[in-house]
């Protein structure tokens, strides 16, 4: 235990957390009065005694506001900011600028202090705004059916590879590679415990297209019997940033043997690239957060899953669809939660997913911002991301003992690599300059990282970080 | 018309075999049989509004779930009676899953399929059926 | 009782507004050569997203927010979700520079602050519970499900004991249980239920042998009763070698007065938008982070929280990788309901939190008394026993009598500007409604509560054909949800 926080405590106010209870002291005696009761502890009085506390348990508070408001403040310095340290991060999240009426429109208490809409008559606006989420994900993927929220794009992955499994009644689930590792994680953990095996195709740069033929050649001469892969999923453009030209291949191979496929996408890049509808894909996932969600530490994130209408598919969909409907007894539009039976509190055991709470402000908050930026501006934004990609690997390669990119063509995000220095130097010498030189990568024997830009880069701030690497390079 | 026993509000079509899981099993002869939900299971499920079939020619170890039958707040799953092969699903409720209740003997039927073993001990009569409908109810 | 009017702006779709042209968030354009796509990527038909102005879509935003019942709006007495007040210094809190716009892979020395925020909220959390070790990282209360059964699951696979396949889950238990506990593998025994409303020792008893991996429940159980034989359960699963895992969504019912793992659980999830205030948020984002004991703690997610105080430094330690279930979340979890969560608790203290508790309890029982005496309403099962959080009401009696169901009932509720209680839950009481008012509402605002169900009441025996009507003054009427699920409608795409 750390020392500072035990006995930290508010020496200024009695009970200064009586702003959050509907019940004053006073009014507390006159209800125990009416109950018959002398102290609300009476009303413990079924539960065995030694499991009640005789005193509050020691933990740091209370605090007054201002109190926490300083101390938080404190804690929140300890974090460098974009000011201090400009992170060149991404791998699925990345820092975004969120527009002014964007975020005063989320401070809204009449949006986030709502919950599920259980009684669609009292939640419209918000059924409206996830509809609304649904529709802009379905255009932009090129898909019709859009998952109100599920927790992020790790997760996404892991009920995916789980709903092919349930609809083609097999249990292999094919992964080429590159994909993110800590998505490949939670993958696991989430196919392991149903028996489902991840068969692995490796690969650096772009996907392992001979590997690929190769495997499912061999799978089409099987007996249909011993034939048991559910789905493939990749990823576009790839965990190393390639835009591969061989999706629509896979796509091809995939499906002549019965076999779903799952691509995980950028979703801005879809303002400029093919939507996974034109290469046939069944299933789309993605990261929601990088549609104008706090990047927030990664969490709440948002997990984005996108198919065509399918009703077999979709009865097999983990999460809550919201849809558009009318009245009882009026043509005016009105819109609900609809196909629950897939869910856990109708089904409970057999249920798509054990998925309740779910991400649905994200979601929200995703649609305001699509809507926002438009046609025009989800065009500009998404060029703009490659063109500073670009821009950045280009003047980064100028530099001596820099190879940028390792692979190409990309996006917004590429692998560079870095001769004769660790992760630990170059990471360590680029803090103390004021960049963060991207996330380390597993590939080779040198030091290659995944640089991401984002649209909080400024001209002045790439030219800032390959001065950065100019000089930690040739120090 | 088929015959059928009444218990309180529910029909139970005499000419044909049950599960304790509510659904019918008629027999076509020649290992086919014909499968459907009963009266008391289609008003449970009150509006049906889907049917999840399998695939046609699909085999199915007993007590696999072989389709589901989708309500608007409750879903049912069908259960295979023994082992079997689906050779028919009732095209018609596609379009039409109101026929399940309108009509659960007849118009509603689910499915045909064939027995690709003999153990038939899951079988119940129609009057031992209505005994397993009147606990229920008294359950309730 | 007078009637409350929400808005109705009869607001289109934002899809349906706009024109051509018009901008709202225009983002930076550099002075950068543009670099073309590889022709085989390149999208020929532009998204087809609205093009709205600023104005227009904050107005949208704004009429559609004032269609929404929120704590912010009015009573939610929404059981077993503690629909409590969500205090605006979280929210403050939350959005500071040095929280919001950190990238969860930053490196240690540059997050130095995140990483303390989780380590002091382990920390919390180990102490308001009294578990050894306490994880963060799944987003929600059901991923806290998952990672508690993977847990068993981890447990017993490293004891070399591959027989335990089931879990013992009462029939009063929320849906998740069940559905998180068959997607780590296992099967579920389902255990009733006594008259009293809590668990039928004799059936508990006769459902213990060595297949079972552990018992998943939730204490208060969801009919807002504490189970009287808790203690004894959780011994005799540990005597043939289970686990106890405890359902944290009534944690608020006893937070501060009684430690869980004093009542003999091994695992616990919490969850932190319901008893720390994480606000909804519409349906989520959450946090259910999953406490355990010493001899579980090798197999939690990785990483958890460190602290090194020789070096005064936060780090994330990855120590137990080979025992690990693995990451159940990309990244760390939802941090910004962490954040707030640990705002709360810090605000609170161990005083504040368990004074928060006692009055939750207190506003359940005293609503639970008078509705009562609500004619056509009864509160069934363990008569005389105090509720904890929450009760759960019936209108069984206006079913039978007049034909007015729990569902009626709920929609009458919002033309009164209250949120409906759960409905229909749990599923061992006909007619429910499942009440929990949390220590946020007033004196004023229970009696209000009380008063809005005694006048439905009054109402329906008068007259109960006019029942089925409501809701009448909300932004929609009753909708058509069946031709919905015959024929969905899930996005404009999908529009006929």
């Amino acid at each position: 235990m750390q020392s500072d926080t035990g006995g930290m405590k508010s020496t200024i106010t009695e009970r200064p957390y009586q702003s959050y209870l509907g019940i004053s002291p006073e009014e507390e005696q006159q209800m125990l009065k009416e109950l018959g009761l002398t102290s609300t502890m009476d009303l413990f009085s079924d539960v065995p005694s030694h499991l009640l506390l005789k005193e509050p348990i020691q933990i740091p508070g209370p605090f007054t506001e201002s109190e926490l408001d300083r101390l938080f403040r404190k804690i929140a310095k300890k974090n460098k900011t974009f000011e201090e340290v400009v992170p060149f991060l991404g791998g699925g999240v990345r820092p975004v600028y969120i527009p002014a009426f964007l975020e005063e429109l989320m401070r809204r208490g009449e949006i986030y202090t709502a919950y599920t809409s259980y009684q669609p008559e009292v939640a419209q606006g918000m059924l409206q705004m996830v509809y609304e989420y649904e529709s802009m994900i379905a255009e932009l993927t090129g898909m019709e059916v859009v998952s109100a929220s599920l927790y992020d794009w790790g997760t996404a992955l892991g009920e995916s590879a789980r709903m092919m499994c349930r609809i083609t009644r097999k249990s292999t689930v094919v992964v080429v590679h590159p994909i993110s590792p800590r998505r490949l994680d939670v993958l696991h953990a989430y196919t392991e415990p149903a028996g489902i095996k991840i068969e692995e195709i490796h690969a650096q740069g772009d996907y392992d297209i001979d590997a690929i033929r190769q495997l499912i050649t061999e799978y089409g001469a099987k007996d249909k019997s011993d034939q048991d892969i559910a789905g493939i999923y990749f990823e576009a453009p790839t965990y190393h940033g390639v835009l591969s030209s061989h999706v629509d291949e896979i796509v091809s191979l995939a499906h002549e043997h019965g076999i779903l496929v799952t691509v995980g996408v950028d979703l801005i890049s879809l303002g400029i690239l093919r939507p996974p509808s034109e290469y046939n894909a069944d299933f789309v996932i993605g990261e929601g957060q990088i549609l104008g969600n706090a990047i927030s530490a990664g969490g709440p994130l948002l997990g984005v899953l996108a198919t065509k209408f399918n009703r077999k598919w979709i009865q097999n969909f983990p999460g809550r669809l919201v849809g558009k409907t009318t009245e009882l007894n009026s043509d005016n539009p009105g819109y609900c939660i609809t196909l629950s039976t897939r869910e856990q509190h109708i089904r409970r055991q057999k249920a798509t997913s054990n998925i309740c709470t779910n991400q649905t402000l994200m979601a929200v908050n995703a649609g305001i911002y699509l809507a926002g930026l438009g046609s025009r501006g989800i065009q500009e934004l998404a060029q703009g991301l490659m063109d500073r990609a670009y821009y950045l690997a280009n003047k980064l390669n100028e530099i001596k003992g820099v190879t940028a990119p390792m692979y190409s063509p990309f996006f917004a995000e590429f692998v560079a690599k870095f001769d004769n220095i660790t992760h630990n130097e170059l990471e360590q010498l680029c803090i103390e300059k004021g960049v963060v030189p991207g996330i380390p990568l597993d590939i080779d024997d040198g030091c290659a990282r995944l640089i991401s830009v984002s649209d909080i880069h400024q001209r002045a701030d790439l030219d800032h970080f390959v001065n950065v690497i100019d000089e930690v390079m040739n120090k | 018309m088929v015959e059928t026993i009444q218990v309180e509000d529910y029909e139970i079509a005499t000419d044909r075999m049950y599960l304790k899981t509510h659904e019918w099993v008629k027999d076509l002869g020649d290992n086919k049989y014909l499968m459907g939900i009963s009266d008391y299971a289609q008003k449970m499920l009150h509006e049906i509004t889907y049917v999840q079939f399998e695939d046609v020619g699909e085999e199915f170890k007993a007590e696999e779930v072989i389709l589901v039958v989708e309500a608007l707040k409750a879903s049912g799953d069908i259960y295979a009676p023994f082992d079997l092969k689906l050779l028919e699903v009732n095209t018609e409720l596609e379009d039409m899953p109101e026929l399940i209740n309108q009509s659960p003997y007849e118009k509603g039927w689910l499915a045909k399929v064939e027995a690709l073993s003999s153990d038939r001990s899951a079988l119940i009569t129609p009057e031992e059926y209505a005994e397993v409908v009147k606990k229920e109810l008294e359950e309730a | 009782m007078k009637k409350r009017i929400q808005a109705k702006w009869n607001e289109p779709l934002i899809t349906d507004l706009g024109g051509t042209g018009r901008r709202a968030y225009i983002p930076e354009k550099l002075d950068l050569p543009q670099v073309d796509l590889p022709p085989n990527w390149k999208r020929k038909i532009p998204p087809n997203l609205p093009e709205v102005s600023e104005l227009e879509l904050v107005r949208h935003v704004v009429r559609l927010s004032q269609m929404i019942h929120s704590v912010d709006i009015g009573p939610y007495p929404l059981g077993s979700c503690t629909m409590k007040y969500n205090p605006k210094i979280n929210e403050r809190i939350a959005r500071f520079d040095g929280f919001a716009t950190i990238h969860p892979e930053s490196p240690e020395s540059i997050s130095q602050g995140v990483i303390e925020i989780y380590y002091r909220a382990q920390e919390a959390l180990k102490m308001l519970t009294g578990f050894s070790a306490v994880t963060l990282q799944p987003p929600a209360g059901a991923s806290g499900e998952f990672v508690g059964t993977l847990l068993m699951r981890a447990y017993h696979l490293a004891n070399g004991d591959t027989k335990r396949n089931t879990i013992l889950i009462p029939d009063s238990a929320h849906g998740t249980n069940p559905a998180s506990a068959a997607m780590a593998g296992f099967k579920i025994v389902e255990l009733p239920s006594d008259e009293n409303g809590i668990v039928d020792m004799e059936a508990f008893e006769a459902a213990l042998d060595e297949t079972v991996a552990g018992l998943m429940i939730t204490n208060p159980n969801t009919l807002g009763i504490f189970e009287p034989h808790i203690e004894q359960i959780n011994q005799k699963i540990h005597e043939i070698g289970g686990l106890t895992y405890l359902d944290g969504a009534n944690y608020n019912g006893i937070v501060g007065v009684i430690r869980p793992v004093d009542m003999g659980f091994d695992i616990m999830h919490m969850n932190l938008h319901k008893t720390f205030t994480g606000p909804h948020g519409g349906g989520g984002p959450g946090s259910g982070p999953v406490g355990v004991v010493e001899k579980l703690a090798k197999f939690l997610p990785i990483p958890l929280a460190a602290y090194d105080s020789k070096n005064n430094r936060y780090y994330w330690d990855y120590g137990h990788e080979k025992t690990s279930i693995g990451r159940v979340h990309a990244y760390n979890g939802n941090f910004g309901i962490i954040l707030r969560a640990l705002a709360y608790i810090y605000r609170n203290g161990g005083e504040g939190l368990r004074k928060a508790c006692e009055i939750a309890v207190l506003n359940a029982n005293y609503l639970m008394k008078k509705v009562e005496e609500i004619k056509g309403f009864i509160v069934p099962r363990a008569k005389g026993i105090p509720r904890k959080h929450e009760f759960v009401a019936s209108v069984l009696p206006l079913l039978n009598e007049i034909k007015v169901s729990a569902n009626d009932v709920a929609k009458a509720m919002l033309d009164y500007g209250i949120h409906a209680p759960t409905v229909y839950f749990p599923l061992i009481v006909k007619e429910a409604l499942m009440i929990e008012p949390t220590e946020s509402e007033t004196l004023q605002n229970l009696n209000q509560i009380y008063e809005v169900l005694k006048t439905i009441s009054d109402h329906a025996y008068s007259n109960p054909d006019l029942l089925q009507q409501h809701p009448l003054t909300t932004s929609s009427g009753r909708l058509d949800e069946l031709s919905l699920a015959k024929a969905p409608v899930l996005s404009e795409k999908m529009k006929k």
